[in-house]
């Protein structure tokens, strides 16, 4: 206690004696408040902690995590131009988690794997599955952070479709975006695009059926009529009795 | 209220005089209105997010440099000057000085962020719409600005920097100069930062566990303070986390106000 | 019936200790110090740097807490809330923002003190009149001279109309012909009825204001009476003679001693303030000075 007191005294910065009472008081005060506030008014601390703790030694450098992720990204589009697969992987890596909270590095970051380089890897001598892998396992580790976003399951269905010829796969994800808040309307129509190329027509109409009824008519992007004639086109091709088609409800 | 009110418009009057302040605010600006060039590299629509992030960046940093600065200043000013002698002598409680104090730094801060917002937000617009013209479905994913997230982003800095200025606060209560104030300043700000570094540590096993699990806890987590995504995202959840942000940044500012009366108490003055 | 109290300014056994260095060594900077000023009375605190003078107007001034006994100003506790508004306090060589005018600066602290808007403009006119600087109510206070900063800082402590004003050495730093006026500003507080304490080294100066002297050293109060007795002219004579050679004085020494006096100082002139001060205080730590 004496030689801490010495040290104390010793730097000759602060304006008061060291007192351990006082110190308490401190820390009672601090632990008090900090864990009000950490455990009861931002519980998301510890829970962002548990969730991503590699990328979360970036913090030391403060407010400048998202200009770091920015040039981050600026080597792995170097590393890309010269073919280096390695290393545009690596600053990808990065660039996410420098800054997680952005869809942006994530979702052109698997593009970039699974579809720019795995397209040019046989010159590379880089294997082209191995990329398109290296891509899908970069939007995986996305989800604990976007899984809410609907636009990283519009991205994760267009690289399911695209890079793993997945058609399955990418009807699943875009249909668990169009039913996410704040979805844009193209998913939904997209799901239903990838079971009617699966064949499954049955259940590509029963989906428009379910949509087009919440399809505000008066929004362009909605395309509502498209819809319908979506849905004309797939019971034409069921061959539907009449009774069966679909009709809205100024028809019945 | 009123004496906190008076002290803080008599610190936003002398801060603003103060050429730090100046020189900060037109290096930040300079360099805002600096990143119209990034459209010399072409990065096409992630040009935009280059452009918030930069500016952002320098929102933080400049408004937490801003926040050490300031608060050491117009605190040793007032010991140094004999003032504080004068405002306690007339019935100003300790409490109601450092309150007016902070009051006042945050208002500068509240300025700051807002001259450089009005800066960044036109560059954005400007890129923003040019983009639009070359490449009509750039921002279809959600990546286009939203006005109301560039606030609540620039709201979330504005915040963390008040915090940090109420800490410095606190420390030069108990600092005998303002260069050992700036400089644990500085420290907090990387420490402050680190919070949730030093919880995910104690999670993940290490040594002593308890200690620096503890110290996550203790500690604000400034990383809780970037909501940059907000600004091209701009839903309802950002706004509910700005609210508990809020709440956040007014705990921990009354924690730090409180100990800093503590320790003005104790100080010999 | 006046409701005035009998005492303005209330002492009783006041000890300070300060806790010097990080380990908390104690420094006694006031020893059990009893002092009682009248309403309207000068005071004059003397003493050496260091002997406790500026400890003891921030305590009057409710700056800090007396670590024994208790300070009362016009019967209420030094720190309570109340007693701010009773004592205008001046500190030793303020310096103000140099931004500000004179005006806004005396507004500033009127409204502090508890004044609405209309009161603080009007108090600050009439306090900038009394120190006379109305003339300089849009001046910068940067642009001040060291004398008229005094005055300023003379100003903020009056600006409130409090009973009892604390000042802190006010003529320090000021060039001869502002002490002067200082002092004269002073005199006409004290003939409006303020009660007024202050710290000074100016003796000659502050003789001159008459009143109570009280000589501090050690953090102890060595003298307290009027300038009279202070300079000793109540318990000596001063006589004019032919200069003395060696004998002659040692047969005045013996003279005096068979009828009880003391020969205190011979050729030279009637011992000045300053000598009564040197010797006050060499005979408080027992030194003695030889005559």
């Amino acid at each position: 206690m004496a030689q801490f007191s010495l040290a104390w005294e010793s730097c000759n910065c602060a304006a008061v004696r060291f007192d351990w009472k006082h110190a308490l008081r401190v820390l009672v005060v601090l632990a008090g408040g900090g864990i009000l506030a950490n455990a009861v008014v931002l519980p998301d601390v510890t829970a962002r902690a548990v969730r991503a703790p590699a990328g979360l030694w970036w913090d030391w450098i403060g407010g400048l995590r998202p200009l770091g992720a920015n040039l981050a990204w600026l080597q792995s589009q170097e590393a890309w131009g010269r073919g280096d697969a390695a290393q545009t992987a690596a600053f990808l890596r990065l660039a996410v988690e420098l800054q997680p909270e952005s869809l942006y590095f994530w979702s052109n970051g698997a593009r970039l794997l699974a579809l720019d380089l795995a397209a040019v890897a046989d010159a590379s001598g880089d294997s082209p599955d191995a990329l398109r892998r290296a891509g899908m396992a970069l939007l995986e580790q996305a989800r604990t952070w976007h899984e809410d976003n609907p636009y990283y399951w519009v991205e994760r269905a267009g690289l399911e479709w695209q890079a793993l010829a997945d058609g399955g796969l990418a009807a699943e994800s875009y249909r668990r975006a169009a039913l996410l808040p704040g979805a844009p309307y193209y998913a939904a129509r997209l799901h239903a695009l990838m079971l009617v190329r699966q064949g499954r027509l049955n259940e590509a109409h029963a989906w428009l059926c379910w949509l087009h009824p919440q399809l505000p008519a008066a929004d362009p992007a909605a395309q509502a009529d498209l819809v319908r004639k979506r849905i004309h086109g797939i019971e034409q091709q069921l061959e539907l009795p009449a009774e069966q088609r679909y009709r809205q409800q100024d028809e019945l | 209220m009123r004496r906190v009110w008076l002290i803080a418009a008599a610190t936003l009057r002398e801060s603003l005089q103060h050429r730090s302040f100046a020189l900060l605010l037109l290096a930040a600006l300079a360099f805002v209105a600096g990143t119209l060039f990034l459209r010399q590299f072409n990065f096409g629509s992630s040009e935009l997010k280059f452009v918030a992030d930069l500016g952002f960046g320098m929102l933080s940093l400049g408004a937490a440099l801003l926040a050490i600065a300031m608060m050491t200043q117009v605190f040793f000013d007032e010991c140094e000057r004999r003032t504080l002698h004068l405002l306690l002598a007339r019935g100003v409680s300790r409490s109601e000085f450092l309150l007016g104090k902070l009051a006042g730094v945050a208002l500068l801060l509240g300025l700051y962020a807002l001259m450089l917002l009005a800066c960044l937000w036109p560059v954005l617009w400007a890129r923003e719409t040019a983009l639009l013209a070359l490449m009509p479905d750039a921002f279809d994913r959600g990546s286009g600005l939203n006005f109301a997230g560039v606030m609540i982003a620039a709201y979330a800095s504005w915040l963390k920097a008040c915090v940090l200025a109420a800490a410095v606060l606190w420390l030069a209560t108990l600092a005998e100069n303002r260069v050992f104030a700036m400089g644990c300043g500085l420290l907090l700000l990387i420490i402050f930062h680190s919070a949730a570094v030093w919880a995910a540590y104690g999670s993940n096993g290490g040594w002593p566990v308890w200690l620096l699990h503890g110290l996550g806890y203790l500690l604000p987590d400034f990383g809780a303070f970037d909501l940059t995504p907000a600004a091209f995202a701009g839903d309802g959840g950002f706004v509910v986390r700005a609210v508990r942000l809020t709440l956040y940044a007014v705990l921990y500012g009354a924690i730090f106000i409180g100990l800093g009366v503590l320790q003005l108490r104790r100080r010999e003055i | 019936m006046s409701t005035e109290p009998a005492v303005a300014v209330e002492l009783a056994d006041v000890t300070k200790d300060y806790s010097v260095g990080l380990r908390g060594v104690r420094l006694r900077a006031l020893d059990r110090v009893n002092l009682r000023i009248a309403p309207g009375e000068v005071c004059v605190l003397l003493g050496p740097n260091g002997s406790g003078k500026s400890t003891l107007l921030k305590l009057l001034a409710g700056l800090q807490a007396p670590s024994a006994g208790c300070c009362r100003v016009e019967g209420v506790d030094a720190e309570s809330a109340r007693a701010r508004g009773l004592i205008g306090y001046m500190p030793e060589s303020p310096a103000f923002p140099v931004g500000m005018t004179v005006g806004a600066l005396l507004r500033h602290y009127a409204e502090l003190s508890g004044l609405d808007e209309s009161a603080a403009q009007r108090c600050t006119a009439a306090v900038l009149e009394t120190v006379g600087l109305l003339n300089r109510v849009a001046v910068k206070v940067g642009t001040l001279s060291k004398g008229l900063t005094q005055r300023l800082a003379l100003a903020q402590a009056l600006v409130h109309e409090p009973k009892v004003l604390l000042l802190d050495e006010p003529t320090a730093g000021v060039d001869p012909r502002g002490a002067e006026e200082m002092l004269a500003l002073i005199r006409k507080l004290q003939a409006l009825g303020r009660t007024i304490v202050l710290s000074t080294h100016q003796l000659e100066q502050a003789a001159a204001l008459g009143g109570r002297v009280v000589l501090m050293q050690a953090g102890r109060v060595i003298f307290s009476g009027n300038w009279p007795d202070f300079a000793g002219e109540g318990e000596s004579a001063c006589f004019r003679t032919e200069p003395l050679s060696p004998a002659m004085r040692d047969e005045l020494t013996t003279w005096l001693a068979a009828r009880g006096h003391t020969l205190r100082a011979a050729g030279g002139a009637w011992p000045t303030l300053q000598a009564r001060y040197l010797e006050r205080l060499d005979e408080a730590t027992g030194k003695g000075r030889s005559p």
